[in-house]
């Protein structure tokens, strides 16, 4: 089972019957297997504000919805993950892919992703890294950070799935 | 028309509805005219109103969902319309008041909405007028309603009294347990 199959089994095995955010080529493999639609519903976003927005609405109404965007996208969505997941007290899983991470991406993939654990830091925004056991686990345990965090919780993935 | 007049005519046309309000002076509106646990008010996150009514009505396809949205929060996140023509939610009423400024910051312009009428929406209306929002349809798809509203002349209702968590806890009780926006 590939590695992009092993993280949506384990999403929906944590409950997760919603999925929106926007593409990144390190989780396409990801996407294309949301966009099949066979692991629940998949609801493109324009933006990863709109999808932090679409995905508060979902859980109030008491569905999972996981948010998945490259980490340019971050920043895009720093004020709803903050004034709107973190106010209200509403657990939100991301999954945020890491360009960057490695040092040798393209240019405009540095800025952001050699400070990206500095920003989710600063923003108080719990975090955790894909592979750093087997992904099952570290799924179950990024989704109960966001729970007991009551509010977002951020699944880095630094290489493609 | 004021902006009160119109929220208490939408909310009496939409009786029942789930309710979620843009931020600023428009939440304060709402939650000074009616307090109930199906409304849902955002305190910040402009622009986000209306994807979050949006998860709202994916979540909840039977139920009414009527966004408040600002003219400035509204074209801030145009975005979100695409969604919403999208995803075409089969009862959810998308009404924007539009006083054509960003009152709730000091009454600066705000950048005109280029047309209502082009967004995809299954209906779009104008309704200028309690009458004309007393005879507004029922949704059959996302309907989109353009509110043309006068400013505020008595200054904005008091801020919102209770915490946000004990918000969101209310108005996710209200959407998990009723067929619609229970009044309180």
């Amino acid at each position: 089972m590939s590695a992009a199959d092993q993280l949506v089994d384990a999403l929906a095995g944590e409950g997760y019957g919603y999925f929106t955010g926007v593409p990144c080529s390190l989780l396409k493999n990801v996407f294309a297997i949301l966009e099949r639609g066979a692991s629940g519903r998949y609801i493109p976003a324009v933006r990863e504000d709109s999808a932090v927005g679409v995905a508060a609405g979902l859980q109030l109404a008491g569905q999972r919805c996981a948010v998945l965007m490259q980490n340019s996208g971050l920043g895009y969505c720093l004020n709803p993950l903050l004034s709107l997941s973190a106010l209200y007290g509403l657990p939100l899983l991301l999954i945020v892919s890491w360009r960057g991470a490695h040092g040798n991406d393209a240019p405009e993939h540095e800025a952001i992703g050699e400070r990206l654990t500095n920003i989710l830091s600063a923003a108080g925004v719990p975090h955790r890294t894909l592979f750093e056991g087997s992904v099952p686990a570290v799924v179950r345990e990024c989704s109960t950070l966001a729970v007991e965090a009551e509010g977002p919780a951020a699944l880095l993935v630094s290489d493609v799935l | 028309m004021t902006v009160r007049d119109a929220i208490s005519h939408l909310l009496r046309r939409y009786a029942g509805a789930f309710v979620v309000s843009s931020c600023g002076y428009l939440s304060r509106d709402l939650f000074a005219l009616a307090d109930r646990p199906g409304h849902f008010y955002m305190l910040g996150s402009m622009g986000m109103a209306a994807p979050l009514a949006l998860g709202v009505a994916i979540a909840r396809p039977d139920a009414l969902v009527l966004v408040l949205d600002g003219d400035g929060s509204f074209v801030m996140n145009l975005g979100a319309t695409a969604m919403i023509a999208s995803e075409a939610p089969p009862r959810l009423v998308h009404a924007v008041f539009d006083n054509g400024m960003h009152e709730s910051t000091g009454a600066q312009q705000t950048v005109p909405v280029p047309g209502y009428g082009s967004l995809g929406y299954a209906t779009t209306s104008c309704a200028p007028d309690p009458a004309a929002i007393a005879v507004l349809p029922d949704p059959d798809g996302p309907l989109l309603v353009h509110l043309p509203v006068v400013p505020r002349v008595n200054g904005p209702e008091p801020r919102i009294g209770r915490p946000p968590r004990q918000l969101a806890t209310e108005f996710s009780r209200s959407l998990r347990g009723a067929v619609t926006g229970a009044v309180r």
